[in-house]
């Protein structure tokens, strides 16, 4: 008897507990209307590349944030960087991080995103297999390389993997294949996951394979030893630069726009301090490069790739 | 509460085409020990289930006393069945312990826990199954099973009291016992059993002994003593 | 260390929370469900929809929850709320259908006892249930597992947030997508021991009913 009063004890604590819980979450934890003077918490939705989250930057970026406002969370959303977009499109985010230029370049003329402002860049970097069957160590661009490869995978020594998941890096893969002149989709040699960059850099060092990476995840798998048997053969062509954006969604509610131009305005100006240095002490080398000093040279890379040019 | 009585009866399961019962009339009186003999599969479990309120006719009535059964209201229906009781032929065993089993009717008549386990206390002490009592009910034999559920019946002193093969699981000194404590409650109450062998009839002695076959009635016969 | 404990008891509330929900939805549609002559096709659809990607579910939901959606004025996307109603909409199914064979049975055996000892159709009902409450705890269980180790949902309606809606799945995901394997799979390990232990708890729990 004893044992059936504990046990029905028991459920009435779990249900009890869980009512609490819930309610618990009801209440303080919305975007609800806030005076600037309160101290109740805000919470800012940013849709974000999920390369560029998983550097541990924007985690970084957002502690640095909270130091100065403390009542204002960053709540970060990786996925795609079209997908990121999409989620801006629908309103369910007020900032987005991107470094696609054409995709952010079709959002802009759709009145999607405003406020623009470019914050880093690093390169694309082409890796491969670490005997290099293609030879593209010393390619003389980047187009150059992917002929290199093109040739190598025709002749059966080689495969290239691809995002294909409408990714930044995907979009820029897809526009260098353009400018060659070449179409590779359908190619025995030509494999599309439709993956992350997690999974792509993967896939590439089991089959010794050449692929398209960004610098940051490439740099993180390195370095955790999962990559032995690709490395990077070519990089800092400006064919392959990589810029990353910042946008405030336009139709962000009026009441989270402060915060949310507050939190751009903090990144943008302290880009030296903030990601110049991201990463040394991990890496090594900085996993960004800052854009305020080359702001005017990266406008127009920018337009290039936008515009297709 | 004097009598059951069945009017023209028809009834057959969902799935089946023909009918299970074809035609039943019968009437059940108190005081009467009634033994409905059969073979497997002729309809008597469907008869018991009828005429003890638990399965409605899909075509004919069941009156008691003269009221018409199916047509009363919910809470008219629920006073009536509570002073029925049918013994599954398969005991139904509930989770807990012997005495648990045993009170469980009195319980949901809403009696109180300790009156409850005196009353079922003498019943098990009349049927001599006392030592079983605290007993996890899952781990009882089959006879056990079929005892217990006997108990369960009977200490809710029914006006009316179906059994369907009571006999089939319990040694001969059991079966005696559960005959002779039947023939000593019948006066205020009828008893209606079910059996598929004619060999336990004269030791019941029975006031009717209805036969039937491929659901349908074949011979009823009245004895006097 | 910390954010690992914060995840798990983190994704231990929102599971529960939602399975809890989901059993308090399901037992009673099961039930009536169970007391249907003709139920077969109900219940073949229920079935059906047992197995339904997180990912599609996800998805349907990301568009029922956004803004611009029809459900968008309630501000649940990227919440934890949202993950529970998704997970809850998730087991619903799991629950009716294994739930709806065990009363099923129950209430063959059972139901005719309850009618033929004089039980109201409350005290059958509570009967029933009682009987079959080693078999509801067992799809309880289940349908927990399930919603613990979902990932489509979590990911597209609780966007993974750091601190307020990462969970174990998502968190591994992320391990994976950070090149931290040995994160991922210390947390998949967290998660099947969660599994196993909150089997083992409600079956020493049921123990205590039983007898």
């Amino acid at each position: 008897m004893s044992q059936k009063r504990i046990t029905s004890i028991l459920l009435m604590i779990i249900i009890f507990l869980a009512i609490l819980n819930f309610i618990q979450y009801i209440n303080p934890r919305k975007e609800i209307i806030i005076s600037t003077s309160s101290q109740s918490e805000v919470r800012i939705r940013v849709s974000t590349t999920t390369s560029l989250y998983a550097t541990g930057l924007l985690d970084y970026l957002a502690f640095q944030f909270n130091k100065l406002y403390p009542n204002v969370k960053i709540d970060f959303i990786a996925v795609g960087s079209s997908a990121a977009l999409k989620i801006a499109e629908r309103g369910d985010a007020c900032i987005v991080f991107s470094h696609a230029p054409e995709l952010e370049e079709q959002y802009i003329k759709k009145g999607v995103i405003d406020y623009g402002r470019i914050i880093a860049y690093n390169y694309f970097i082409i890796v491969g297999p670490l005997d290099d069957p293609a030879g593209i160590r010393n390619a003389s661009s980047a187009e150059d390389a992917f002929r290199k490869i093109y040739e190598a995978c025709e002749s059966g020594r080689t495969f290239f993997i691809s995002r294909g998941d409408n990714s930044g890096t995907h979009i820029k893969e897809i526009s260098i294949w353009k400018k060659i002149g070449i179409d590779p989709h359908g190619k025995s040699w030509y494999r599309e996951t439709g993956t992350g960059m997690d999974q792509v850099l993967i896939i590439s060092n089991e089959m010794k394979a050449y692929t398209l990476s960004d610098t940051g995840t490439y740099l993180q798998f390195k370095k955790e030893g999962r990559l032995p048997n690709i490395e990077e053969l070519f990089s800092n062509d400006s064919s392959l630069i990589n810029i990353y954006s910042i946008y405030l969604v336009r139709n962000c509610s009026s009441d989270l726009i402060p915060y949310a131009i507050a939190f751009i305005d903090f990144i943008y100006y302290n880009q030296r301090d903030l990601i110049g240095k991201f990463g040394i002490d991990k890496y090594g080398v900085p996993l960004f490069i800052p854009a305020i000093d080359k702001e005017k040279e990266l406008a127009c890379e920018w337009l290039k790739i936008a515009r297709g040019y | 509460m004097n009598i059951i009585s069945l009017k023209n009866i028809y009834y057959k399961y969902s799935q089946s085409k023909e009918w299970t019962l074809e035609n039943i009339s019968i009437c059940f009186k108190k005081g009467e020990i009634t033994i409905i003999l059969g073979p497997n599969g002729s309809g008597k479990t469907t008869l018991m289930k009828i005429a003890s309120l638990i399965y409605k006719p899909i075509k004919g009535d069941v009156y008691v006393d003269n009221k018409n059964y199916w047509s009363l209201e919910e809470s008219e229906k629920l006073l009536i069945r509570r002073k029925i009781t049918y013994v599954h032929e398969k005991a139904v065993i509930l989770k807990g312990s012997v005495i648990d089993n045993i009170i469980y009717g009195l319980r949901i008549r809403g009696m109180d826990k300790e009156s409850a386990i005196k009353k079922a206390i003498e019943i098990l002490n009349e049927l001599e199954i006392n030592d079983i009592l605290h007993k996890n009910a899952l781990e009882l034999s089959a006879g056990q099973s079929q005892i217990i559920s006997l108990a369960r019946a009977l200490v809710l002193e029914p006006l009316f009291l179906f059994i369907d093969e009571p006999f089939s699981h319990l040694d001969k000194s059991k079966k005696m016992k559960v005959i002779d404590i039947l023939k000593r409650i019948k006066k205020e109450r009828g008893i209606i059993i079910s059996l598929h062998e004619e060999s336990l009839v004269e030791k019941i002695s029975p006031d009717n002994l209805v036969e039937i076959e491929n659901g349908r009635i074949v011979n009823i016969k009245t004895f006097q003593y | 260390m910390n954010e690992i404990i914060d995840i798990t008891l983190r994704s231990i509330w929102i599971s529960g929370c939602a399975t809890l929900i989901a059993f308090f939805i399901g037992i009673p549609l099961a039930y009536i469900l169970a007391y249907r002559r003709r139920a077969e096709l109900i219940s073949s659809i229920v079935e059906s929809l047992v197995g339904i990607p997180t990912v599609v579910l996800g998805l349907f939901l990301y568009f029922l929850f956004s803004k611009s959606g029809p459900l968008g004025f309630l501000n649940l996307l990227y919440t934890p709320q949202a993950i529970i109603i998704g997970e809850a909409i998730l087991v619903i199914p799991l629950i009716i259908s294994t739930s709806f064979r065990i009363l099923k049975n129950t209430i063959y055996i059972y139901g005719e006892f309850a009618i033929a000892i004089g039980a109201t159709k409350t005290q059958k009902m509570i009967l029933i249930l009682k009987e079959s409450y080693l078999g509801l705890l067992a799809s309880f269980t289940m349908a927990f597992s399930r919603a613990i180790g979902e990932l489509g949902i979590a990911l597209m309606i609780g966007g993974n947030i750091k601190d307020f809606t990462r969970v174990m799945t998502t968190a591994i995901a992320l391990g994976v997508s950070k090149g931290e394997f040995e994160l991922s799979l210390l947390l998949g390990c967290i998660l099947v021991i969660i599994m196993i232990v909150i089997s083992v708890i409600l079956r020493i729990i049921s123990r205590g009913i039983k007898y």
